[in-house]
């Protein structure tokens, strides 16, 4: 049954999903064209002048897809999470023969797929546009060269599992928490929803950051000489900084946990379709 | 030899301070249907969601064939809602494709068979489609199911005069003597042909739950009239 729930779910989210990635796509490579055209061209001529005025519009028009694009990303997967589970479209959702926790479940591991894809995407695209702009051209291998000239190996392979860890557990944390607010929302309110969603995430993420507040505080107290040798440079500023990375990595991975689990609880005891 | 399908012991549901099912006892058997009637806010709709697992009690206990709400009774129990729960995205083959990946008892042919029928392309789109014709598709996937329990809340509200003889021979066909079917309605005169027993549900508890024929003949009258007199305002 799981393997059927995934069927559908990336069937319902990539008629969405997949025309956003192809107009990123489409969008890199028209900003890659008009650069190597404005670099082939002779400077202080007319047409590199409109070449050089579009792109410059281009590269607003580019900022602003891409943010619009990651938002969109991490919206339809919020949006089809809510209107699968919480609209009249729950009637058959919510009757079909699997656990409530299996919606729950597949519906944030498709959506945090799509979300480390934009993110995947917008990085290449990134990339590929910076090294058409600065006339080079690198691969890999020499990327490898030339970082593990500044920093030993280790810390190179180190920093980059942390990254992907550490984005994939704020991408499970994002759609832990926005279902909990849906969740809660559809709990208190029937005529007002999505409303009552955002009024439980502002009350939520306003205690987590107080709570985060306060344990960072006793944090720098209880270690006041780790902090002071940091200062000093006595402690790797790597290692430093991965220490803290995983500990906020453990907290954000706990507490997407309890709310996942609050979450499955809320759409077993206390649905409300209408 | 007929089988209880579907029972309800002192059952229980509150909204906040509303007492939408108030104690209820209820006992339904194979081989029937069964008409579930009341006025709005009766408790019709709560009971059926009960059943199809999508509320859980705060007091007492449902079963259908003996087990409590679960993916195992989802599996056997074919529920149509009084809304439509049809993604708009989707074609009429995408919904048979989602019908028959979850449910073993899904009968493809059959539904392609009542989609002919009442002129249903496959390749429609669901937005494409009236407000009726989505009722149809919905309820043609609801009968195509060989379940044990089927679930209609108000199959014919939304749906033209020709095609209601049509779904009628269908709920007939589809009760054989394993399965039990469930009906709540407002149009009892168009329905009450079919039914085999009626139950009346008043402030969430049963008023009364009897066979039709035993309701003519006790109080002299249709079940239409009957209703019409027991929940006269």
């Amino acid at each position: 049954m799981l393997g059927k729930l995934f069927k559908h779910e990336f069937k319902a989210t990539a008629r969405t999903q997949l025309p956003l990635i192809l107009a990123a796509i489409v969008v890199t490579l028209l900003m890659i064209f008009l650069i190597a055209v404005q670099q082939a061209l002779p400077e202080h001529t007319p047409i590199h002048t409109i070449i050089s005025i579009l792109s410059g519009f281009l590269a607003i028009f580019y900022i602003l897809g891409i943010i619009a694009y990651i938002f969109a990303a991490h919206f339809i997967g919020v949006q089809r999470y809510y209107k699968n589970l919480f609209s009249d479209e729950g009637y058959l959702t919510l009757t079909l023969p699997v656990k409530n926790g299996f919606h729950q479940f597949v519906k944030m591991t498709v959506s945090v797929f799509w979300s480390l894809i934009s993110l995947i995407v917008t990085c290449l695209s990134v990339i590929s546009i910076f090294f058409v702009g600065i006339g080079e051209v690198i691969g890999p291998v020499e990327l490898w060269q030339r970082a593990t000239a500044y920093l030993p190996p280790a810390e190179v392979i180190g920093m980059l599992l942390l990254a992907v860890i550490t984005v994939l557990i704020v991408e499970i944390y994002f759609f832990a928490l926005a279902y909990f607010c849906i969740a809660l929302g559809q709990t208190f309110s029937q005529k007002h929803k999505v409303a009552a969603a955002f009024i439980a995430y502002i009350v939520i993420t306003t205690a987590l950051q107080i709570v985060t507040l306060i344990l960072m505080g006793t944090g720098a107290v209880l270690f006041d000489d780790a902090l002071t040798r940091l200062l000093n440079n006595e402690i790797p500023p790597f290692l430093a900084l991965s220490i803290f990375l995983l500990i906020s990595d453990a907290f954000s991975l706990a507490l997407g946990g309890a709310m996942f689990g609050a979450t499955n609880y809320l759409t077993h005891h206390k649905l409300n379709l209408e | 030899m007929s089988e209880i399908i579907l029972s309800c012991k002192g059952l229980t549901k509150r909204y906040g301070t509303f007492m939408a099912l108030n104690n209820l006892n209820l006992t339904l058997e194979s081989g029937r249907i069964i008409g579930l009637l009341g006025p709005n806010g009766s408790g019709k709709s709560t009971l059926i969601k009960m059943a199809a697992g999508l509320l859980s009690p705060d007091g007492g206990e449902i079963t259908i064939c003996g087990n409590p709400p679960s993916e195992q009774t989802k599996a056997i129990v074919s529920y149509l809602p009084e809304r439509s729960y049809l993604q708009n995205w989707m074609k009429v083959k995408d919904l048979l494709e989602l019908f028959e990946d979850f449910y073993q008892d899904f009968d493809r042919q059959r539904a392609i068979d009542m989609l002919a029928s009442l002129q249903l392309p496959l390749d429609a789109r669901i937005r494409t489609l009236s407000k009726g014709n989505k009722e149809k598709v919905q309820l043609i996937m609801v009968m195509a199911r060989r379940a044990r329990l089927y679930l209609l809340d108000e199959p014919l509200g939304g749906v033209d005069p020709a095609a209601r003889d049509y779904i009628l021979n269908t709920i007939i066909r589809s009760c054989s003597e394993e399965a039990c079917v469930l009906l709540s309605t407002h149009l009892i005169w168009d329905i009450e042909k079919v039914l085999d027993e009626a139950v009346f549900l008043n402030m969430g508890a049963v008023g009364m739950h009897d066979t039709t024929d035993n309701l003519r003949e006790k109080y002299g009258k249709s079940i239409d009239a009957l209703f019409r007199e027991v929940y006269r305002c």
